[in-house]
């Protein structure tokens, strides 16, 4: 894949806690994440399963508290982040590592124009002149589609619409050429057209700069067009890990399948669509075992006694159900469960 | 199906409907300048039938939806619910149709009352539809609960503490408790979790069968429009662009815009790496043909049922 | 796949994976716990409220067990903790406690037994004004906010002249006028609405269409009013207000309550402004429920939160403004004792007996900072921001 074999980032078992009154929410319980160059890889979840804490915590940007790191390690590049001191990890952030949000509007400050805050973002990691500085400005915002850059560099945030303000924050991140890009559900608040447009830049614009994505999102759609790999996760924990292919043409855990068979589309009009039951557990208050047995259609009792491990599938596709993978038995590979 | 055999007259018309924001300024704060929300909207929703809204955010999907309903007032058109016109009904005589026409919203956080219970929040409705007695209101609750698959013991909680999948059943039911025959459905799942949407989509279809309803469904999501709808009208800058059964209109689109969302929706498991070329490779932000959408004219019939706005 | 025949059995509300029920109120008391000011606040003026109960039980009636008004000049200007001198004094005179607690002032009346009479005069005060101010806060702000955007027309503000004619006309017992404008009034309308004033705009003739042209919105009149207000310097307004009327503890506490609403009916007509937008309310009137069951049971309970805070200030500082007027001389005429006249009194001893501005000084001080206290505790708890969403 790379001639570097030091992956841009990788994550290894990493758990957040966060401490509020009552019980203790296990918010990401022990997730490894591997993530090398030119590569775009997805984390995909819904709401409360941790794939926003995990963007925060590898941007440092963790509010601790009531965040907690309870456990794990981040490595950039190979340097561990969670050792670094906060100022060297501030100048990291930005410059190495950068984020783009779901929201555009709330993220760009609305009394500067945008052109001022590209700006700013170049100058506040490196020593530039005005002039130059002004020229890569017009350069970003040329590279991310905003049409008469020379003008449209004196724009406010209100007075673009939404892909153009995502645009625009995109332009942001990318002022100074980080190896890794943190994308926060981009174009969840945009229109669907809106959205193609946005994905289409992203994936040109890696391709040209040679940069990492990580790209967490909710939606499958966005994940079948742009990921390179997916990690699924659920209840604070990766359930599957493997190719774009692998995920959709053999999941291999119950969830990932419900998930993909309760799509609705037309050519399953007329047909029952398949639903999963129950709620998404609440982080602080998930079942014992299996956290997806209560709404597995799999599901024996012994999921509910015992942790399951990721059972290998080989090149790299992995997923967390021991059930399926006794009953689908591959060749190879272990799998088993863990006492709790 | 049984669905087909019911047409016949539309439960719901609605003829050139047209709605403009003023825009007020100054200290006396005189209107001056207008947006047009809806700018001349033709609907027939059939009984028992689910008829298809779809659009981009700002396309006056809702302001449609909030003008049936009466929320919202009509600069001119007409709408006419079971053959009788309601648009120049004043409130008083509107007051027995309200309860046939309800309403789901988008955002089950902001649609429920945050200080009244579920049982509160639905008796609001049951009330209104004529039930006095204590006792028979709550078992109207507790029956419409288990309509939508709540627990009986659901009634007594704040909607604070449930997620967001379970309030809008709530919501749903509280829509119910007054026996209507169309309900309007703006965006119902597209602020649910992945996994909670389809128990919505199949609630909905359940008791459509069940009740007989008919719904106009709001959305952006055309995979949800295509797998649900019967009819499916896409809207554009307030305008109706292409009107077409669901199958018609996602097998053989005919409109540029239509062809526009559908190729920015791609099929999941047929094949990768599908950000069709159609949208992206546009020109960003010079959106081609955009003008060119909207001032089409005219309505063309171009197989049966089938209608495109055409430019002449 | 497996299909399930029955829809309600697809959802499972598992109990055990979701947090305890907490219904809105038990919520808002465990934030308050947790928030130790708010809750010193809470105590005190709890304390406060049941000083005021006892002293008012204590001191009032035909034979009062603690009497504020009892004079003994051989025994003024005595320190705290002083003895009575039982052989100077009648036998009817003798404080019941045996001690003056907070000393006598210079006509010799136990401070201690002023005080608490001035205690149940400054909650009165405090809660009558505020009450006066919350209720007509929330019935502007309502207006303003829930129908705000409807236009006043030039025929209604002719009819509200003419009645506000009529009504003075009937105070000064005008009556023969004030009857023949109420009934021109009335005909008057009566005769608009049958010619002009229709819902068919095309069956006005020319001549009247003047009167049905809008002029400013609710929203504007009331507001502007509200700005009106706040122009004057509200101590100095109440001042000539109090000088013009006759001093009475219910003239204050009107005065005071008419002027500082304003506070009240902005929030009320904020809150108003964002709950008219939300789904729930839409919701409401798509189901045909009433405005009046709309503001009532649906908005205004989400409403209450700001309105309890800005209250719970005003209270305090209506006090303040009673003691204020009292220690001036416009406040509660003299024989009864309030907090502020003590004071006042006292002023003039400051050297020779300090605890007769001491003793009230310190009491208004806690008592004020007891309910701003508590005041920006509630804030704080109330806020929805800072509440937890599962």
């Amino acid at each position: 894949m790379s001639q570097d074999d030091t992956p841009v980032l990788s994550v290894e078992d990493l758990r957040v806690h966060f401490h509020g009154d009552g019980p203790v929410s296990l918010a990401v319980d022990g997730i490894d994440i591997t993530i090398h160059r030119r590569e775009t890889v997805c984390i995909v979840g819904e709401s409360g399963c941790g794939k926003t804490i995990t963007a925060l915590t590898i941007m440092g940007l963790l509010p601790q508290p009531p965040g907690k790191i309870a456990g794990g390690r981040i490595f950039f590049k190979g340097q561990s982040l969670l050792d670094l001191p906060e100022e060297a990890l501030r100048k990291l952030r930005g410059r190495h590592i950068a984020m783009i949000f779901q929201e555009p509007m709330s993220s760009l400050n609305p009394v500067f124009t945008i052109g001022n805050q590209i700006n700013e973002a170049i100058l506040a990691h490196e020593t530039l002149s005005e002039d130059e500085a002004l020229q890569r400005t017009l350069q970003l915002l040329q590279d991310v589609g905003i049409p008469d850059p020379q003008k449209r560099r004196h724009a406010y945030p209100h007075q673009l619409s939404g892909g153009q303000r995502q645009r625009a924050m995109i332009a942001m991140a990318l002022a100074c050429g980080p190896d890794l890009i943190i994308a926060d559900e981009p174009t969840t608040a945009l229109d669907v057209t809106v959205q193609a447009q946005i994905l289409k830049l992203l994936q040109g614009l890696q391709q040209k700069r040679q940069m990492a994505i990580q790209y967490i999102t909710h939606d499958l759609g966005v994940v079948a067009a742009i990921a390179d790999r997916v990690y699924v996760m659920y209840a604070g924990l990766i359930v599957e890990q493997g190719t774009t292919s692998h995920i959709f043409s053999s999941p291999r855990h119950p969830y990932t399948r419900a998930l993909l068979d309760s799509l609705p589309g037309k050519e399953k009009r007329g047909q029952r669509l398949y639903s999963i039951p129950g709620n998404v557990p609440h982080p602080a208050y998930k079942p014992t075992g299996c956290p997806f047995h209560p709404r597995c259609q799999h599901r024996q009792p012994k999921c509910a006694r015992f942790f399951p491990t990721l059972c290998d599938y080989g090149e790299g596709h992995r997923a967390r159900c021991p059930i399926l993978y006794e009953s689908e038995g591959t060749v190879g590979g272990r799998c088993e469960w863990k006492n709790l | 199906m049984e669905k087909s055999l019911t047409t016949g007259k539309p439960l719901l018309t609605v003829r050139n409907l047209k709605k403009h924001f003023a825009v007020r300024r100054g200290f006396f704060q005189r209107a001056d300048t207008g947006v047009r929300a809806v700018d001349g909207v033709d609907l027939d929703i059939l009984p028992h039938q689910t008829m298809g809204l779809v659009g981009e955010s700002g396309c006056g999907k809702s302001t449609v939806a909030r003008l049936i309903l009466r929320l919202l007032y009509p600069d001119a058109g007409r709408i006419c619910f079971d053959g009788q016109e309601i648009t120049d009904l004043n409130e008083r005589a509107f007051k027995p149709l309200r309860k046939k026409i309800q309403m789901i919203f988008q955002d089950p956080y902001s649609s429920l009352n945050p200080r009244m219970t579920v049982a509160q929040s639905i008796a609001e409705g049951v009330r209104i539809s004529g039930i006095t007695a204590k006792t028979d209101q709550r078992r109207r609750i507790e029956r419409l609960l288990d309509m939508v698959g709540m627990p009986s013991a659901s009634a007594d909680r704040y909607p604070h503490e449930f997620s967001g999948g379970q309030r809008q059943r709530v919501g749903i039911a509280r829509a119910l408790s007054v026996s209507p025959r169309l309900i309007l459905c703006d965006e119902p799942i597209s602020a649910l979790d992945v996994s909670i949407q389809a128990q919505i989509i199949n609630l909905l279809k359940d008791l459509q069968d069940e009740l007989g309803l008919s719904y106009l469904f709001i959305s952006h999501d055309l995979n949800v429009v295509s797998y649900i709808c019967d009819h499916v009208c896409v809207m554009y800058r307030g305008r109706i662009m292409e009107s077409a059964p669901a199958t018609a209109l996602f097998d053989n689109p005919r409109h540029p815009y239509t062809l526009k969302l559908l190729s920015a929706t791609a099929p999941l498991k047929e094949e990768f790496r599908t950000v069709s070329d159609v949208v992206a490779s546009e020109a960003p932000g010079g959106e081609l043909s955009e003008t060119a959408y909207a001032e089409g004219t005219t309505m063309v019939e171009v197989e049966a049922g089938h209608w495109v706005r055409t430019q002449r | 796949m497996e299909t399930r025949p029955n829809h309600a059995q697809e959802t499972i509300v598992d109990d055990a994976y979701m947090p305890p029920s907490l219904s809105p109120w038990r919520e808002t008391w465990r934030l308050l716990r947790q928030n130790s000011m708010a809750l010193i606040g809470l105590v005190i003026f709890m304390f406060f409220f049941g000083i005021a109960l006892t002293g008012m039980l204590l001191t009032s009636g035909d034979a009062p067990i603690l009497d504020p008004a009892q004079i003994r000049l051989q025994e003024k200007l005595r320190p705290p903790l002083a003895r009575p001198n039982l052989e100077t004094l009648q036998p009817a005179e003798v404080p019941e406690l045996g001690i003056y607690l907070l000393g006598t002032d210079d006509l010799g009346r136990d401070v201690f037994a002023r005080m608490l009479q001035g205690a149940w005069v400054s909650l009165t005060v405090g809660f009558v004004a505020v009450a006066i101010a919350v209720a007509i806060g929330i019935f502007l702000g309502g207006l303003s906010g829930y129908y705000g955007q409807e236009y006043i027309q030039v025929i209604q503000i002719v009819m509200v002249l003419i009645a506000g004619v009529a009504l003075w006309l009937a105070a000064t017992h005008a009556w023969p006028g004030a009857v023949f404008l109420a009934i021109g009034g009335a005909a008057g309308w009566l005769l608009y609405r049958r010619y002009a004033g229709g819902s068919k705009k095309s069956a006005t003739p020319d001549a009247l269409r003047w009167l049905s042209r809008p002029i400013m919105s609710v929203d504007t009149l009331i507001m502007r009013l509200v700005d009106i207000m706040l122009c004057f310097p509200s101590f100095f307004l109440i001042l000539t207000v109090v000088a013009l009327l006759p001093p009475s503890l219910y003239n204050i506490m009107v005065v005071i309550g008419l002027t500082s609403w304003m506070g009240t009916t902005r929030f009320v007509r904020a809150e108003f402004l964002s709950l008219r937008e939300q789904d729930f309310v839409a919701a409401a009137r798509a189901l045909g429920i009433s405005d009046m069951r709309i503001i009532f049971r649906h908005i205004m309970p989400n409403a209450v939160a700001p309105v309890l805070v800005s209250a719970t200030l005003g209270i305090a500082s209506a006090m303040l403004t009673e003691a204020g007027l009292s220690f001036l001389g416009f406040g509660v005429p003299p024989p009864h004792a309030t907090w502020g006249n003590i004071l006042s009194d006292g002023k003039d001893f400051i050297f020779d007996a300090p605890w007769l501005t001491f003793a009230p000084g310190i009491v208004i001080l806690v008592v004020v900072l007891a309910f701003n206290l508590f005041g920006e505790g509630l804030r704080d708890i109330l806020n929805p921001k800072l509440r937890k969403r599962t």
